[in-house]
């Protein structure tokens, strides 16, 4: 078998599985039955069986029905009203007592309040139905075809994708292309952030097969990260640190975040809740590095 | 009135969620084709799931772009003429925490923080912890606007601090801490937030709009960090007794 890398977890993988598969039956036990099917059969055979795919069908559909149930419409929208009830009273308290702006801009700030609490009605109930579930499905099919290059190869490939179709990267590339004077061109630095943020979602991927404490990742890029920011060029900081954040988009939060579960919940390990997150924080440090590296370079 | 009409000029917003998404359908594809193999009914349904994401998000996008962020400057150029300079600490503070509390992907987090933990940790909490963490950096991000404070002398002790902590943090909240500090940079904040300290820098004399405003998401981005992990010491402490 290709892959000896997970054996020597497995063993204590399947204690945790376990107590585990009593807490949250339908997923988990599916996850237990992916992990011990992966293991009997050869990793060649692509296609599942019948019985099987029928199985794993009715898992999915009943938990995306729990989750779809167990935040209802009527929820979702007390939810919403919550989240963007604040900031709009705020805003209107403001308005009436102290501050008052030209009532074109305050008309249209009420009607762009409505456009968000919409917005994020569809948005939330979308995302707990579709790209949770897909972030979670791949991240717990990667491990079962068996190689670690494959997966390190997907999660670099995902990382550099998504970051260069994020639309905040060419505004920070706009940026970057100012503060540098015209020196740094905008597709070095699109490619820079997303090389760094393919490699941190890799080394992410391997921390979770491989074990390694998270706290030594972070420390280590953050330790690298502020000795850098004493050699790059001053203007160089807030757009390095800014590089970090615009790789975090809402589209990509939701699927990183998923993945990483998905692909924790099917070797974790240890306890799947320690791997389950970090994927998103580790991503962002890459960004960073590389601007950093870039400020260095065309100092 | 007729600015008004400028919400039907959706065109921008959605080619930008388009282009978020595509790579990600396209990737999901590639994996259905080869691996997956799930059913199509199922197929369908998470497609319907990413559609009502996609008519949300551009929703939501417009309304902060077209509603929101002229709002935040015009508040911040009024805010900023101010002669009580405190008052503007106060406001960064009330505003930091009301922006996280409406991003999207603060919401994502804490539903799929309670979801992983089986609820032993609270999705409400990581947010209102997340939430408070960002208020005060982004007051203490005011502070440094009024006195012209260089970024560096928060951000450096602000790091120091995180990576002392990790050392005697639980590693579960470790990894929820940095991924809450990727989290609140989202859409609501940088462009609300950003948009009134941009607009308080420009009145302001000797503030330079672009240093000063953009300073503030390197802040809000270690905010969560560090309340986060303060939350995760907390926790483990009465968990221990």
């Amino acid at each position: 078998m290709k892959a000896t890398w997970y054996k020597s977890s497995r063993r204590v993988a399947s204690r945790g599985w376990n107590a585990l598969a009593l807490l949250w039956p339908p997923t988990i036990s599916l996850a237990c039955n992916m992990h011990e099917m992966r293991l009997r059969r050869p990793a060649q055979e692509l296609s599942l069986a019948e019985a099987e795919l029928a199985a794993i069908d009715a898992a999915l559909n009943s938990r995306a029905r729990k989750i779809y149930m167990g935040s209802g419409l009527w929820e979702d929208l007390l939810e919403v009203v919550q989240a963007v009830m604040p900031i709009t009273l705020v805003v209107v308290l403001l308005q009436v007592t102290v501050i008052s702006m030209p009532l074109v801009t305050f008309l249209r700030f009420l009607i762009g309040a409505l456009m968000v609490m919409l917005g994020l009605l569809l948005f939330l109930r979308g995302v707990k139905t579709g790209l949770l579930p897909i972030g979670e499905i791949i991240g717990a099919e990667l491990p079962k075809r068996g190689s670690l290059s494959f997966i390190l190869l997907v999660a670099f490939f995902l990382g550099l994708v998504v970051t260069i179709a994020e639309p905040d990267v060419r505004v920070l590339a706009h940026q970057a292309d100012l503060v540098s004077g015209g020196r740094i061109g905008k597709t070095v630095l699109v490619l820079t952030v997303a090389l760094g943020v393919g490699i941190f979602v890799c080394l992410a991927m391997l921390r979770i097969i491989v074990g390694i404490p998270i706290a030594w990742l972070f420390a280590g890029g953050y330790l690298t990260i502020l000795v850098l920011s004493f050699f790059t060029s001053p203007d160089f900081v807030p757009i390095s640190f800014d590089a970090g954040g615009v790789t975090t988009g809402p589209v990509t939060v939701p699927f990183i975040l998923a993945l990483g579960i998905g692909t924790a919940t099917v070797l974790g390990g240890r306890s799947s809740l320690d791997n389950s997150f970090g994927l998103v924080g580790l991503a962002s440090i890459g960004p960073v590095l590389g601007v950093m590296i870039l400020g260095m370079i065309y100092k | 009135m007729s600015e008004l009409i400028e919400f039907i000029h959706f065109g921008e917003v959605l080619i930008e969620v388009v282009m978020a998404l595509g790579p990600l359908l396209l990737f999901f594809a590639i994996f259905q084709v080869f691996f997956l193999k799930l059913p199509g009914s199922y197929v369908v349904n998470l497609l319907k799931g990413v559609a009502f994401s996609f008519l949300g998000l551009v929703l939501f996008l417009q309304g902060v772009k077209v509603g929101f962020l002229p709002a935040g400057a015009s508040m911040g150029e009024i805010l900023g003429a101010w002669n009580q300079k405190w008052v503007l600490i106060i406001i960064g503070f009330v505003f930091g925490f009301v922006a996280t509390i409406a991003e999207p992907a603060v919401r994502i987090l804490s539903f799929e923080v309670e979801k992983s933990s089986n609820g032993a940790i609270r999705g409400r909490v990581i947010m209102i912890t997340l939430a408070l963490g960002v208020a005060v950096f982004v007051a203490l991000g005011m502070v440094r606007i009024i006195h012209g404070i260089p970024i560096h002398y928060l951000l450096i002790p602000g790091y120091v601090i995180a990576l002392i902590m990790l050392k005697f943090t639980d590693p579960t909240f470790i990894a929820i801490a940095f991924d809450a500090g990727g989290v609140a940079t989202g859409p609501m904040t940088v462009t609300f937030v950003m948009a009134m300290a941009v607009g308080i820098a420009t009145v302001m004399e000797h503030r330079s709009p672009i240093v000063d405003g953009f300073g503030l998401i390197a802040l809000v981005a270690l905010a969560p960090i560090l309340s986060v992990m303060g939350f995760g010491l907390v926790y483990s402490a009465r968990k221990g007794k």
